[in-house]
């Protein structure tokens, strides 16, 4: 028995140690996650889903802003991780200087971000955000966050290192023309997300857009999004916490052309519902969801890097002159 | 609780050390201590259920004590038929009962008759056909008068409920397992080492290829409209390996657990996927259900029909491998499969002597080429089926595989580089499988030197570390 202990726990210590070493090195390569959730607390944040994530670079912004000491972080996750609802005001709360007062929030408004999957019947315990890793955290600020890449990474911590240098494989082996070609994501110190390609071509990317915006409508369809009254009870509690910490916006991203026709059908009124919160609680709506055509798509939903930065110039702009 | 998860890494230890420094002192202790752990066990899934494996436990614990005790054969015959109904009727409840009101209704609607069905409104106890098997057999045995009863309800309950198997098996059997039970179990240093070695190597089967493959699989199946035949088949092979990696590295982790207190499971896997005829693979994949199923079903029908001659055999065997498919879910498509499988079997007893012949006549190599190619190659088909949610889909799935786009290079949905690194896995572990198959298990290495050993141990880890997928999925033989 001794002789096994021994053998046993010194090679659990070893795997420990590894582990603990292997953490250092998580980044935002590591997944769209881990960087907005073991850098430190903020003053002001964009909030949303993966519309947010990509859309909202916060460098461009305090470049432009007239106050650039807000600090601008993107704390926008995505669909299944951030949908307006009790996980992410928790997460939300965690993340704020708590005695900041003076910060500003761009939260994210879209009808799949207040949709549940089907009818929710006003139970937070089937929101399907409480299957993914934000729900399973009490810490948002730690680094490294031991409590995400053990409860919510869900992968071998191995791969973060894999994950660093995949990057820098895969495009080698595809500029020697080896076919081999790649997506990956990668979360920038302040919080946006940028989705890389072997393949930077949007002439080529363009011509699958219309077919993805397809895709994403089915999805939306298969997925039988019902707007929820729940989460726009969460929607007031979030703005009213917020207001206590500076200056609440309310955005509405643009989007590809035909997933904008497609929200517009299926949820007429949205917009006549966002202006009544935003009139309830005193803070202003800017919506840019019908310029989506003056934008770049990297697939029928999400802002490419070059889509993002045009459009975090012209929300800066907008937050200017709201100001 | 899963296997992997992040609590069973707390839960192993603890029990561990209390089992072996602090209730080590009797035996009904560590039986005792036993039970409230894989109470626990089960319990971090649904403590609801508790009460289910309770309940199932002590109905054939008093219903073995009393038939060890009458001698009227319509007494222990009555006692027989109460422990059957007590057990398939709870599986038939929470696992059954919705088929069969489901395919009643249809099948009266199709002939005009409107009826109104209702179902239950019941989750599935996880591992319910494991253990409900195991205590069937308790009863059996000693109505057969095989075994004797326990008297020692503690050891009893420790036998249904022992944590390493109670989900997704091995099925045990009592004449294999009580007996340990009741005996004082010594902690030694190769039975440590042996198990701490399956369930490494378990953990890589599930987390590395299982789980790799179970990405891929699970796109190519929900989306297998939009596929080219060549990727559908990439599919099913692929799906291949995630079940067997799943279930047998489940089993793997189980008997390994199990060995580190003392205890030895029986066998549940040795090597399928070399096999060369379906019989031969049955021989060798799940090998404690489908040797259940030959003692408790098989044989009793084939000595019922042994007046038929050959034809009482094949109808016990297409008959007992379509419940094997139905064990395996409420759903045409396990009955199907198992269908499939029997109609085989049966070809390949009615061909024995033909083969043979052929066996003799043509290169050997060649012929275990052929046979393993015509075994996978039906294998993979009625895999369709198995992994399937209906027989529509099952079809759709054939009809889009067979197409001219079979030959066709596979699309691949996710980034290439993540299938290429699962396919370099895969082929690993075929050929580890390959060169290991006279061996227990592939890491059985404890003839080899100190620092060899330590290298192997070291690789998988580390491949468990980059390549392994810790999603907390479900193993796959928790649904049935």
């Amino acid at each position: 028995m001794k002789l096994f202990l021994h053998k046993s726990i010194l090679a659990i210590v070893v795997v420990v140690l590894l582990h603990m070493l292997l953490s250092f090195f998580a980044d935002g390569y590591t997944d769209s996650v881990y960087e907005k959730v073991s850098s430190g607390k903020k003053k002001s944040l964009a909030l949303g889903g993966s519309r947010m994530s990509q859309a909202i670079i916060p460098q461009v912004i305090d470049s432009i802003l007239e106050k650039p000491e807000n600090e601008l972080y993107n704390f926008a996750f995505t669909n299944s991780h951030s949908g307006i609802g009790p996980v992410y005001l928790n997460a939300v709360k965690n993340k704020v200087l708590s005695k900041s007062t003076n910060g500003i929030f761009l939260v994210s408004v879209s009808p799949w971000g207040l949709s549940s999957y089907g009818n929710d019947n006003g139970d937070a315990t089937v929101l399907r955000e409480q299957n993914f890793g934000l729900a399973k955290l009490s810490n948002f600020s730690s680094s490294p966050n031991y409590e995400y890449l053990l409860n919510g990474y869900g992968y071998g911590w191995g791969n973060i290192l894999l994950k660093k240098v995949e990057p820098p494989i895969i495009s080698t082996v595809n500029e020697m023309g080896l076919g081999l070609d790649g997506k990956w994501s990668y979360v920038h110190n302040d919080g946006s997300l940028e989705i890389k390609t072997t393949n930077n071509d949007f002439s080529q990317i363009n011509k699958k857009i219309q077919k993805q915006a397809d895709d994403f409508i089915n999805e939306t369809k298969e997925k039988n999004y019902e707007l929820s009254a729940l989460r726009f009870s969460y929607l007031n509690e979030m703005i009213t916490f917020l207001k206590g910490h500076g200056t609440v916006y309310l955005v509405r991203l643009p989007v590809h052309p035909k997933v904008f026709q497609y929200e517009i059908s299926k949820y007429p009124s949205f917009n006549q519902m966002i202006e009544k919160i935003s009139d309830t609680n005193s803070v202003k709506y800017i919506n840019f969801a019908e310029d989506g055509a003056q934008y770049e798509f990297c697939d029928g939903n999400h802002l490419s890097r070059k889509g993002a930065k045009l459009f975090s110039i012209e929300i800066a702009k907008s937050l200017n002159r709201k100001q | 609780m899963l296997f992997n998860s992040l609590i069973f890494i707390f839960f192993l230890p603890i029990v561990f050390f209390i089992y072996w420094f602090i209730v080590n002192k009797n035996i009904k202790g560590q039986n005792f201590f036993l039970i409230i752990a894989s109470y626990f066990f089960y319990g971090w899934w649904d403590w609801r259920f508790l009460g289910l494996i309770f309940f199932s436990s002590i109905i054939d614990y008093f219903i073995g004590k009393r038939i060890s005790e009458v001698d009227h054969r319509k007494s222990r015959n009555i006692l027989l038929i109460l422990s059957l109904v007590s057990n398939l009727g709870t599986l038939f409840l929470f696992k059954y009962y919705n088929f069969f009101v489901e395919n009643f209704v249809s099948l009266f609607t199709s002939m005009g008759i409107e009826l109104e069905g209702s179902t239950l409104q019941v989750i599935l106890p996880i591992g319910i056909s494991f253990y409900t098997f195991q205590t069937l057999s308790y009863t059996i045995d000693i109505y057969r008068k095989e075994i004797k009863p326990t008297k020692d309800l503690i050891t009893f309950l420790a036998f249904v409920s022992f944590f390493p198997q109670l989900v997704a098996g091995p099925i045990e059997r009592a004449g294999n397992l009580i007996p340990q039970f009741l005996k004082k179990r010594t902690f030694t240093y190769h039975d440590g080492a042996e198990g701490a070695r399956l369930i490494l190597w378990g953990f890589f089967k599930k987390v590395v290829i299982a789980d790799n493959c179970a990405f891929f699989v699970n796109n190519i199946f929900d989306n297998y409209p939009d596929q080219s035949g060549s990727t559908l088949l990439l599919g099913v092979i692929l799906f291949a390996f995630q079940v067997y990696g799943d279930f047998s590295g489940y089993s793997d982790i189980a008997i390994g657990t199990a060995k580190l207190f003392g205890i030895k499971l029986m066998e549940n896997f040795k090597f399928p996927y070399f096999s060369t005829s379906i019989t031969e693979f049955w021989r060798r994949w799940h090998i404690s259900l489908s040797t259940w199923l030959r003692d408790y079903l098989y044989t009793p029908i084939v000595i019922q029909l042994r007046a038929w001659g050959m034809m009482g055999i094949i109808v016990s065997t297409i008959l007992s491998f379509t419940i094997i498919g139905f064990w395996h879910g409420a759903n045409w498509v396990y009955i199907v499969f198992g269908l499939f499988h029997g109609i085989i079997i049966s070809y390949e007893i009615l061909t024995t002597k033909q083969r043979k012949r052929w066996k003799k006549k043509v290169n050997k190599r060649l012929y275990f080429v052929l046979s393993l190619g015509l075994t996978m190659g039906f294998y993979l088909f009625t895999l369709i089926l198995f992994r399937s949610n209906t027989l529509t889909d099952a079809i759709g799935y054939t009809q889009h595989l067979i197409d001219r786009s079979l030959f066709t290079l596979p699309m691949i949905i996710a980034p290439k580089y993540r299938m290429i690194y699962t396919l370099l896995l895969i082929i690993v572990f075929i050929l580890l499988e390959w060169f290991n198959r006279n061996k227990d298990h592939v890491l059985d290495v404890a003839n080899l030197p100190t620092f060899k050993r330590w290298g192997v141990y070291s690789l998988f880890i580390l491949l468990i570390i980059v390549f392994g997928r810790f999603n907390n999925n479900d193993f796959i033989y928790f649904q049935f």
